[in-house]
């Protein structure tokens, strides 16, 4: 097989856009159509300031590479969450959560980036295997906590918006589920680019949202990003698998058909959203920690339940040096 | 040739594509990147006896039991409930 822009020996094929490259053309390719979806869904501008979830995967580690070489001013988060190679409560520095961390570490040296460190045991005082405990499952439990310590990292560490690994076998998936269920809610509010809402519930991008798993594993491994290749414990299982290995093998049969399901949902997502289907909930102001919530009291507050939560400003302490201002929690504006 | 996939190694006694394996191995190759000698490779790329090949998942989010295996042109083994159609580059069916 021949570089389709070369004619040098290829060693990536993508199927979905019916092409091969040699490794140098692969990463040219990869940032610059990285660049397209970006300016696609217009997710950013130049000078934004972006807060990079991190969790030391292919995915993540990718596309903090991606955007810092784009010259995007890019700062990494990764949190701690503190799990165990058995899916259980870690203690500090052992199992999968740390060896995930040490991932993020390397990575940050590499690129001389800042990076925050949130260890959910300092921060709550619990890991997530103690938090999903009695309450909810794992995942559950594991995708409220990190969606509200990005949020909150984004605000109080001064950035426009938090940008996160997901790619295009992720988002189909994730629509699949909510088409077999037709959950019209989640089908209203999908999407490469959520914007900010208020003052502190921050833009959400999605850059690699083109990308399927495969093609963003060729340019860790072709690029050399160092990625913890072990998956959480927790995950295995998980409807969301079983979704992509459905859909990978409709991929196979026919090439294109993730993109022509996303693209054409991204096209059709009005259909779900009306006066009695996908209405944004409005939102205030969570009592207990002050960050945005359509409920007196938020859902990650709700799920501490007694947990005394870190105070504000107190992520002051972790602030990475090169960090933005850091903007301050107790002063709450009209959302 | 040796193949590791997950956590489970196999061997082959023939040359092979990369395409070839898959299929023997029942991979979807939407879901794996394939390295031989350490360097990525196409589907269309020919295997040989000495090489070294690692099928590395690209799925994230979960793991699955892989069996382990001794593969030998022309057998046909049987592992547990996994059956496998192995016969050698274009030779007669089996």
């Amino acid at each position: 097989m021949r570089c389709k822009l070369c004619s040098d020996r290829a060693v990536a094929e993508i199927p979905q856009h019916r092409m091969a490259l040699c490794q140098p053309c692969y990463l040219d390719w990869f940032p610059s159509y990285t660049k397209k979806a970006i300016r696609k869904f217009g997710m950013l501008r130049r000078d934004e300031r972006i807060l990079v979830a991190v969790s030391g995967g292919k995915d993540s580690q990718a596309l903090w590479r991606v955007l810092v070489d784009l010259g995007y001013q890019a700062d990494g988060l990764v949190i701690d969450l503190g799990i165990d190679d058995d899916g259980q409560g870690a203690a500090p520095g052992e199992g999968y959560s740390a060896k995930s961390t040490d991932y993020v570490r390397q990575l940050a040296v590499d690129l001389d980036r800042p990076l925050w460190v949130v260890d959910l045991r300092t921060m709550i005082e619990r890991t997530v295997p103690d938090v999903s405990r009695g309450s909810r499952p794992i995942c559950s439990a594991c995708g409220v906590v990190k969606r509200y310590v990005m949020n909150r990292v984004a605000f109080e560490g001064g950035y426009d918006c938090v940008a996160t690994g997901h790619n295009l076998d992720d988002e189909v998936a994730a629509l699949f589920g909510n088409v077999l269920s037709w959950d019209t809610y989640y089908l209203s509010k999908q999407s490469p680019l959520s914007v900010q809402r208020g003052d502190r519930l921050m833009k959400k991008i999605k850059p690699f949202c083109y990308f399927t798993e495969r093609e963003t594993a060729m340019y860790a491994f072709l690029g050399g990003i160092p990625y913890y290749h072990e998956e959480c414990p927790n995950s295995v299982g998980a409807t969301s698998i079983l979704h992509k290995e459905l859909l990978n093998q409709l991929e196979v049969a026919a090439h294109g058909s993730k993109r022509r399901f996303f693209d054409g949902y991204l096209r059709q997502r009005a259909l779900f959203q009306g006066p009695d289907l996908g209405d944004e909930i409005p939102l205030a102001y969570c009592r207990r920690c002050r960050m945005p919530s359509p409920v007196e009291i938020c859902g990650f507050c709700r799920m501490l339940g007694e947990v005394p939560m870190t105070q504000p400003g107190s992520l002051a302490a972790i602030r990475p040096d090169g960090a933005p201002e850091p903007r301050e929690l107790s002063a709450v504006s009209a959302a | 040739m040796n193949v590791r996939y997950g956590s489970k190694t196999y061997t082959f006694h023939c040359p092979m594509t990369v395409r070839k394996l898959l299929k023997k191995l029942r991979v979807v190759p939407e879901g794996v990147i394939v390295a031989v000698n350490g360097n990525l490779v196409t589907s269309d790329h020919r295997i040989m006896l000495e090489d070294d090949v690692e099928i590395v998942r690209a799925i994230s989010g979960g793991s699955k039991k892989q069996p382990a295996a001794l593969f030998d042109c022309g057998t046909r083994p049987s592992l547990g409930n996994l059956s496998l159609d192995i016969r050698r580059d274009g030779g007669p069916d089996a």
